[in-house]
């Protein structure tokens, strides 16, 4: 058992406190620029009392989530593959890289087109900028580490079935490159859909409310937003 | 029943030359049995024993294993390389019981058969709650003679086993193979580059040489078990050993 001691409690974050505090305290930074914590604390005080905030955050959530956990779906398997047989690899590098290279928000038109103005094109814009990054991570998942080929040798003079070959080591190899693949497009994800919330249009989502507060000019909320979509991305 | 006839075995490199590693190697050995594999470094034991388990295929000749094909039959495996043939995802526990997860065998019945086997060979000081790369090279090693013992204990194939023992582990599984000789249960083949050991733990041994390799000599060594480490000193023990050694220094110079 390790002893505990205070260094050990991460500091970042009340560090990251207390910056924001002294900077906002006496108008070093103007409060347009940079709300104080205190209103910040009371407008979530406020506002969350009423359902809509709650609403607003679940819903870029579903969204976030649904386009990610789609691109998790279909590009994991596929980026597997792509990495495992490297041949296969070699005939869709190039397709694969002339399509990636298109950022998602020149396809808004194009999204909006095909599947409406509904949730359905903005889970199709994060299914779009995370499938290819998660498709990217697990094709170098696939491609294997050094010893891979050793630890192969090994489970196959056990005598293991192709499935426990993956079961027990591609996948298990591959995995710290998938998981940094899906965090990163964790964060891309919650971008995305808050810019499809404030221009694809929508009724609900931390990206509309964003929007909807800015027109109203009501500073303190916006930042709220911001803060707890920061919140939601970590 | 272990028969391989005239194999040989080339690989194609990356400039497309291709490079004959085995050529017209036979070798054969029954149950009760143990065969001692010598030869320089690179001189190809590893590929010949890769052939033998069916772990890859020769590109002439043939390998049969109880007259079927090598690669059907149940077989441990003790690799040269015993780190980079561990799984680093998992405890030392787990990667020596492997074999019997792959053989959906239940974790109680997985953990007692591991005892067992620590029992049955001696090998202790091994953390298996550890990780590989938290632990010694030997304890790896003794990790994968275990998970060899407990995949089969009737066709085992031991890739330098000693090579980072202490003194009890080689005791230990010196001991354990000369048991399995005695009990005449099990075909060993076995890769050593200490000579007395090769004598004191063979049956026959097959000296490999030149380029590309071929059997140079195959030598008996006909010593009755069990054998006692004394016999080391033994005029029949040294006899062979200064065979060996003479052949090799024809085969140098």
């Amino acid at each position: 058992m390790k002893r505990h001691r205070w260094w050990h409690i991460p500091l970042g974050a009340p560090a990251l406190l207390l910056l924001w505090y002294v900077l906002t305290r006496d108008g070093l930074v103007s409060p347009f620029v940079l709300a104080k914590p205190e209103s910040v604390v009371s407008a979530l005080l406020t506002q969350g009392r009423s359902s809509s905030l709650w609403v607003d955050i679940g819903m870029t959530t579903y969204r976030a989530l649904s386009g990610l956990i789609l691109s998790a779906i279909c590009g994991i398997p596929l980026g597997l593959f792509l990495g495992y047989v490297g041949k296969a690899y070699r005939h869709v590098a190039l397709p694969l890289d002339i399509i990636r290279s298109i950022p998602s928000a020149t396809l808004f038109p194009i999204f909006i087109l095909a599947f409406g103005i509904g949730n359905a094109s903005k889970v199709a814009v994060v299914f779009y900028g995370c499938f290819f990054l998660v498709v990217m991570a697990a094709v170098y998942g696939g491609r294997g580490t050094s010893d891979r080929p050793k630890r192969i040798l090994m489970i196959h003079s056990l005598r293991a079935t192709p499935f426990q070959v993956f079961r027990y080591v591609v996948l298990p190899d591959a995995l710290p490159n998938i998981l940094s693949g899906l965090r990163i497009a964790a964060s891309i994800a919650f971008v995305l859909v808050v810019v499809t919330e404030m221009f694809l249009g929508a009724n609900s989502g931390l990206g509309k409310r964003s929007t909807t507060c800015i027109c109203l000019i009501v500073y303190l909320t916006c930042t709220l937003h911001c803060y707890s979509l920061g919140y939601l991305v970590t | 029943m272990l028969s391989v006839s005239a194999v040989s075995k080339a690989y194609v490199q990356a400039d497309g030359r291709t490079t004959e590693v085995l050529r017209d190697v036979s070798l054969t050995a029954s149950v009760g049995e143990i065969v001692v594999i010598r030869g320089a470094n690179g001189s190809g034991k590893s590929t010949l024993l890769r052939l033998i388990s069916g772990l890859e295929k020769p590109t002439g000749g043939s390998v049969t294993v109880n007259g079927g094909e090598p690669e059907k039959a149940e077989l441990g495996f003790m690799f040269q390389d015993y780190v980079g043939s561990m799984l680093p995802w998992m405890s030392l526990r787990e990667n020596a019981t492997l074999p019997l997860r792959l053989k959906k065998r239940p974790r109680p019945e997985r953990n007692s058969a591991l005892q067992e086997a620590i029992e049955s060979t001696g090998l202790t000081n091994i953390p298996f709650n550890h990780l590989p790369q938290e632990s010694s090279g030997g304890q790896q090693q003794k990790t994968g003679f275990l998970r060899a013992i407990l995949s089969s204990k009737q066709f085992v194939i031991l890739d330098e086993p000693f090579s980072s023992l202490d003194r009890l582990g080689e005791d230990s599984i010196r001991n354990w193979i000369q048991r399995m000789r005695v009990a005449q249960k099990a075909l060993v083949v076995l890769v050593v580059h200490d000579l007395d050991d090769a004598i004191f733990l063979a049956d026959r041994i097959y000296c490999l040489d030149g380029s590309p390799t071929t059997v140079k000599d195959v030598v008996a060594v006909p010593l009755a078990w069990p054998r006692d480490p004394s016999i080391r000193l033994s005029t029949e023990f040294l006899a062979i050993r200064q065979r060996i050694l003479s052949a090799s220094l024809n085969a140098t110079t």
